[in-house]
């Protein structure tokens, strides 16, 4: 058990090492910044800022999972693979630091909001403002990182064809009116008013399944196409 | 496996790779499975691909991590490591500016980090120079004194003349080859082959210098050959699609 631990921090270390080293994550991360400023400027509350910030971590978070998973070569796969003692494993801890990654980077963001904001997330109370946006992002990140999974090489080999259904999907699930994000972010960037948890609550449960079951996918599909 | 070194030979694409990335739990086997536990191996693939922008140090460190060595522990082996394959004076380059054989040894290093129960090394001697090829062998007899298993791949078996274990794959069938008892007084072999449905060529074609027909009975052929030419025959008959019943010593 502690050694399963030891061997996830190390590859989380790697994985960062690996991501940041050849700067890979400087583009989202960038993109991520100029955005947020952007909103920041546009004045707003924190929920609002917030909330938005949240959502656009979903096509961020999916291009850095993406970015990670395809980073190294598949000898350095199998390298990894051998040493963490599964495949499976190595891919997951992949993903699961790009979801760690910008799921930080999403909670600066929040505190930022919070701070700049000069009621600081009233009404509601700081705390709870927090609290939503939180799991406003961690649904966000967790969706996003796992889309990019499914991005990947090798489910998906051509970096613009990974690209351009990963956009697709993330403006789908950011606009459409079906999707639980557009319920999510209507219910936190307008009202004010009423109790909101029951409805972020089941969009989180939605998203968990969704996410899992496409996690699960894609790290079978994977491993079944990796040669 | 039950012996401590086995080679995998065959030609080019014959499938030695996939099979040891199916034994190194990368890749998923289309049919059968791996009895053994893949959790504690390390591999050197093969046309190894080092991760760019990390040093050979802080890769090994990085790879010592994941496979949970201590960093006291990790530092005093990297560096012998590093001084035995002769990568002294580029412990802090750029691995992605180092020459094909320099990458080939960091690949080396990290297989040989720390005991593990198997060790596989896909054609570990492609792009190596003389010394490293010395340090390798070194590090393999070593490994094997600690208690590892080594699964070595190579188009022929020139390069680990002392195999326990002798695999030939072609055509995606594969022959074990025993290695001390069919060895007839004269260094020649008997090689039991059937014929099948797919089978090419005349039972002639597999005759020649080192070969020569014992009995043709039915579908099944029996060859008399010389030991050194034992793997290149059955790489050729399971080419043309000929099933190995087996490889003996004369009754």
């Amino acid at each position: 058990m502690i050694r399963t631990a030891r061997q996830f921090v190390a590859l989380f270390r790697y994985v960062c090492a690996r991501s940041l080293l050849s700067q890979r994550w400087v583009p989202p991360l960038s993109l991520y910044l100029v955005a947020f400023a952007a909103l920041f400027a546009g004045g707003g509350d924190a929920r609002g800022t917030g909330v938005v910030s949240a959502v656009l971590l979903l096509p961020i978070s999916a291009w850095m999972s993406t970015t990670a998973l395809n980073a190294d070569d598949t000898s350095q796969v199998a390298v990894v693979s051998a040493s963490v003692g599964s495949y499976l494993r190595g891919r997951a801890v992949t993903t699961i630091t790009a979801m760690v990654v910008c799921g930080a980077v999403g909670t600066l963001g929040i505190a930022v909001a919070l701070v700049a904001d000069p009621r600081h997330g009233r009404p509601g109370g700081a705390l709870a403002t927090a609290a939503l946006l939180a799991v406003a992002t961690m649904t966000t990140t967790v969706f996003g990182a796992t889309l990019g999974s499914v991005c990947a090489r090798p489910i998906i080999q051509r970096q613009g064809t990974s690209w351009l259904i990963a956009a697709l999907v993330s403006v789908i699930a950011i606009t459409a009116p079906w999707s639980p994000f557009t319920s999510m972010v209507s219910q936190l960037a307008a009202s004010h008013a009423g109790p909101l948890w029951p409805g972020v609550a089941r969009v989180v449960a939605e998203n968990l399944a969704v996410s899992t079951a496409m996690f699960a996918g894609g790290l079978f599909a994977s491993h079944r196409m990796a040669s | 496996m039950s012996t401590k070194l086995g080679t995998v030979q065959g030609g080019n694409g014959s499938g030695k790779s996939t099979l040891l990335r199916v034994l190194a739990g990368v890749t998923r086997a289309t049919s059968g499975r791996v009895l053994m536990s893949a959790s504690e191996l390390s591999i050197v693939p093969e046309r190894f691909v080092p991760p760019s922008n990390m040093t050979p140090v802080s890769y090994l460190w990085h790879m010592g991590g994941l496979r949970g060595v201590r960093m006291a522990a990790l530092t005093e082996r990297s560096d012998h490591l590093l001084d035995l394959l002769g990568l002294a004076d580029a412990r802090t380059v750029n691995m992605g500016e180092l020459s094909k054989g320099t990458a080939q040894k960091v690949a080396i290093a990290q297989a040989f980090l720390l005991p593990v129960p198997l060790v596989i090394l896909d054609e570990p001697y492609t792009g190596l120079d003389e010394p490293a090829s010395e340090a390798l062998g070194l590090l393999i007899a070593q490994a094997r004194a600690d208690g590892s298993a080594i699964i070595v791949s190579e188009h022929d078996g020139e390069r680990v003349p002392s195999a326990d274990q002798v695999l030939v794959l072609a055509a995606g069938s594969l022959a074990v080859v025993p290695t001390e008892a069919p060895v007839l007084a004269d260094g020649r072999v008997l090689v039991r082959l059937v014929r099948t449905a797919n089978t090419r060529g005349e039972d002639e074609a597999l005759v020649g210098e080192a070969a020569s027909i014992v009995a043709a009975t039915g579908a099944e052929l029996t060859l008399e050959v010389r030991r050194a030419s034992v793997d290149r025959l059955l790489r050729q008959a399971l080419d043309n699609a000929w099933q190995v019943r087996d490889v003996r010593e004369q009754p």
